[in-house]
């Protein structure tokens, strides 16, 4: 335990589930409540309450493993209290998102980062907004660039002898298993990025009936902002650090559990970025369903 | 912008048709200019994909617009082709005119004011011409 890096992925492997598991509730207990109704204010109470429970069981349920995988020294019951944070997606998809749907019902789908029209009365913009891509062609040769630079890297490593004893063949295999490996990384970056983004550009975006123009402008914004994220997240971050990273493990093979430490620590870092961005794009959605409701109210039309 | 209603008796298709044709005869919408692709406009309106589709195809087949791979659907004319029916056309204008007059009459208007209403629609679409 004197190693620095042991004692912060120690420390971080604790904190990190109780903090998954009351992630859910604090985020509702720290979102104003706004629903006017008193059965929905009833509703939000019950699922708070079933939410506070919930997580009160499964912190309890947690630290009651945590401490008999110490008394016990069990390798597969530490394991189990290691990957307890996923019952974060119990508590926030099973009770988190209704309740906060409950405490703030004008926000409806916005919260997944959807938006449905709604409404008997419904107005759409008649611009193609496949046309507005804000990732320019010269941008992508730039990420194809980088990474054909990569390759490049890692197929010369092919140049240099690998030696013929057990070490060199197991260098081998791993370069070969390296330059099979860029083949998903590319067809991800070229091929599944560029048509998520595509599909960024075309979610719906209903208007209020008299067709707003803040509201348009609101959108577009949010919208640029949503497809030059998920571009510089999946297009050019993700695949720039596993291309590098298998480059690298390549030609200083013996940095082995450093590039794994690393690998995890970096994933793990375009992990959480991508999902605080897609929280902030929900958080955008919903205040932009705000507005439309806003002003479908001025109106007079019922969402 | 187009505006339909979920409410109305008239079927989201001829809703959208009749939109989308206004949207024609009044300018708003020129040769050459791009429709949105039917996944974006059925998304919006939050109606099936279908129903875009078919109005899409039928105002292609009547020469207003046409769809190409990689293009999208582009107005193509702001006038229908000739369907070779000039007498038929007329008469599947004249019944849309009676009855558009004869909801005016239900709805209360006087021969004074759906006059004057159709006056000024006929002011408004041949206003260029």
């Amino acid at each position: 335990m004197n190693d620095p890096l042991g004692v912060i992925v120690r420390v971080f492997s604790i904190l990190w589930v109780p903090v998954m598991l009351v992630l859910p509730l604090g985020i509702v207990l720290l979102t104003p409540q706004r629903a006017s109704e008193a059965t929905q204010k009833t509703l939000s109470r019950s699922i708070v309450l079933a939410l506070a429970v919930a997580t009160a069981l499964a912190l309890a349920g947690w630290l009651g493993m945590l401490l008999a995988s110490q008394r016990m020294q069990g390798g597969a019951l530490r394991t189990a209290t290691n990957f307890a944070w996923v019952l974060f997606f119990p508590l926030w998809f099973g009770l988190g998102v209704p309740a906060l749907k409950a405490r703030n019902p004008i926000w409806g789908e916005a919260l997944q980062g959807r938006t449905s029209a709604t409404g008997d009365l419904r107005t759409a913009s008649l611009i193609p907004r496949g046309k507005d891509h804000p990732i320019r062609r010269g941008s992508w040769l730039f990420v194809a660039a980088v990474l054909i630079g990569l390759l490049g890297a890692i197929a010369a490593r092919g140049l240099r002898p690998f030696g013929e004893d057990l070490v060199g063949q197991a260098q081998r295999s791993r370069w070969l298993m390296s330059l099979v490996l860029f083949v998903p990384i590319m067809a991800m970056t070229f091929a599944v990025v560029p048509w998520a983004l595509r599909r960024a550009l075309v979610e719906p975006e209903p208007l209020d009936s008299g067709g707003s123009q803040e509201l348009m402008a609101m959108y577009r914004a949010q919208r640029m902002r949503q497809v030059r994220g998920m571009f510089w997240l999946l297009g050019c971050a993700l695949p720039a650090f596993l291309g590098a990273l298998i480059t690298a493990s390549v030609w200083l093979p013996s940095f082995g559990s450093e590039w794994g430490l690393m690998g995890g620590l970096g994933g793990a870092g375009i992990g959480v970025a991508g999902a605080a961005f897609g929280c902030w794009m929900s958080y955008q959605r919903v205040r932009i369903a705000e507005v439309k409701a806003k002003l479908d109210a001025s109106r007079g039309v019922g969402a | 912008m187009i505006t339909i209603s979920l409410t109305s008796p008239v079927p989201l298709h001829d809703q959208l048709v009749g939109e989308l044709r206004r949207l024609l005869a009044t300018g708003k919408l020129r040769t050459g200019d791009e429709l949105p692709p039917v996944r974006q406009l059925a998304g919006d309106l939050g109606i099936n994909l279908n129903t875009v589709a078919r109005a899409y195809r039928d105002l292609t087949e009547v020469g207003l617009l046409a769809s190409g791979r990689g293009r999208g659907t582009v107005v193509i004319a702001t006038v229908e082709r000739p369907s070779g029916r000039p007498t038929e056309e007329k008469k599947r204008v004249e019944a849309a005119l009676g009855a558009a007059l004869a909801d005016a009459k239900i709805a209360g208007l006087t021969q004074v004011e759906a006059r004057s209403m159709l006056e000024r629609q006929i002011e408004r679409l041949w206003k260029n011409d």
